[in-house]
């Protein structure tokens, strides 16, 4: 798994782009508890958003569950084919499974969120 | 031993409900304790999950004079009138909110239990597990089953033996805290048209009170009980409160807009 990925406690990754760009999707974990996923809802191309906000739901059989921006910034694109692919999520939730661009006011922010061993403990341990 | 507070509270209209308990949400979030609503409504009302699609629920004839809400969490339509609800918040961290199938299981397993003691031929469904009836994607929460329902033996013959769902559940999952809601069945709404019709607890073989608040309480005693929990009855409506009811007139909004109802 790419080393530069960073993780919010609240499943969120993201990952910086060479264009100046963010890529978040969610964790595999997440995907894997969510479980059955059947609707998608995605932000609007253009919305501002603060880190902590929600930016979008996911239906599963059994619960519906918000996303939230890792960090603070605009939102520049959406997987606009993943809510009719919900099972890419499950596939490939580092790759095909992204769900939205941000450009962040501030990349250094990424910094502050979770390493991959941070998060995989944060998992573990159960407090979440 | 953690602490269960529950409100047994005032009936209300479908948005001051999900307002009420966007509230309870929250106070759970402060409290770092989980907190339980039961309640019924004023007048008939369906109640829409999350996603899903008015143009779905109006093609199906929504009940003339019925009220109309959307709900936060997710699951199928439910005519409530005949049932009591219940919402169940759970802050983040505790060992309930780590699963959807942790929570439905914790809540529905007592009220399985009570059932049993009372005669019935009770369980929850489990993926796989018998059942002439229900679908995954029904319209309908009555019609669906998923792992966690309650559902109870109708004693008709027939193999697999026929069962009734009387108890649903759906999930609204966000951060620091994870609202869970709940619909006894206690009645088949015959207001309804029959496609809107699902038997209740009290239609297979139940003597039950007809507001139910018998059976709620043997469930929620047993519910504390089983957790080892020091349970609070509240003695006061939940938003008698004036910082909750605040809060709910800011939520109120949000549920009473058509663009909410119709966002999908």
């Amino acid at each position: 798994m790419a080393a530069e990925l960073r993780f919010a406690k609240t499943h969120e990754w993201i990952r910086p782009d060479a264009d100046g760009l963010a890529t978040v999707g969610i964790s595999a974990y997440a995907v894997e508890a969510l479980t059955d996923l059947v609707f998608m809802q995605l932000p609007e191309v253009g919305r501002r958003v603060k880190a902590g906000e929600s930016i979008g739901e996911i239906e599963s059989v059994k619960a519906v569950s918000d996303f939230y921006a890792p960090v603070s910034g605009e939102v520049v694109a959406v997987n606009a084919a993943l809510p009719d692919a919900l099972e890419t999520l499950g596939h490939d939730p580092y790759g095909a499974g992204w769900i939205v661009k941000l450009r962040p006011d501030d990349p250094a922010d990424m910094a502050g969120l979770l390493t991959q061993p941070a998060y995989d403990a944060l998992v573990k341990s159960g407090q979440h | 031993m953690g602490r269960l507070s529950i409100w047994l509270d005032q009936a209300a209209d479908g948005p001051t409900n999900m307002a009420a308990d966007e509230v309870l949400a929250a106070e759970a979030r402060r409290r770092l304790q989980p907190l339980v609503r039961l309640y019924r409504w004023d007048s008939p009302t369906v109640s829409l999950g999350a996603f899903q699609p008015i143009a779905e629920a109006r093609s199906l004839g929504i009940v003339p004079g019925h009220g109309l809400v959307r709900r936060p969490s997710g699951g199928g339509a439910i005519v409530h009138g005949t049932d009591i609800t219940y919402a169940v918040a759970v802050p983040a961290g505790h060992a309930w909110s780590r699963s959807p199938e942790v929570l439905y299981r914790a809540v529905h397993r007592p009220l399985v239990a009570e059932l049993v003691s009372r005669g019935m031929d009770a369980r929850l469904h489990e993926d796989g597990g018998p059942s002439s009836q229900g679908v995954a994607d029904a319209f309908f929460c009555f019609s669906r089953r998923s792992p966690g329902d309650v559902v109870v033996s109708t004693g008709s013959t027939g193999e697999p033996p026929a069962d009734a769902k009387v108890l649903g559940g759906a999930q609204r999952r966000q951060s620091g805290v994870v609202i869970q809601h709940g619909s006894l069945l206690l009645r088949s709404n015959v207001a309804a048209p029959p496609a809107w019709r699902h038997p209740g607890i009290g239609d297979v073989g139940l003597a039950i009170a007809d507001d139910g608040i018998d059976l709620a309480t043997a469930w929620m005693n047993r519910f504390a009980a089983a957790l080892a929990s020091e349970l609070d009855w509240e003695a006061e409506p939940f938003l008698s409160d004036r910082g909750r009811r605040t809060e709910a007139d800011a939520a109120l909004g949000r549920y009473r807009d058509a663009r909410w109802c119709e966002r999908r």
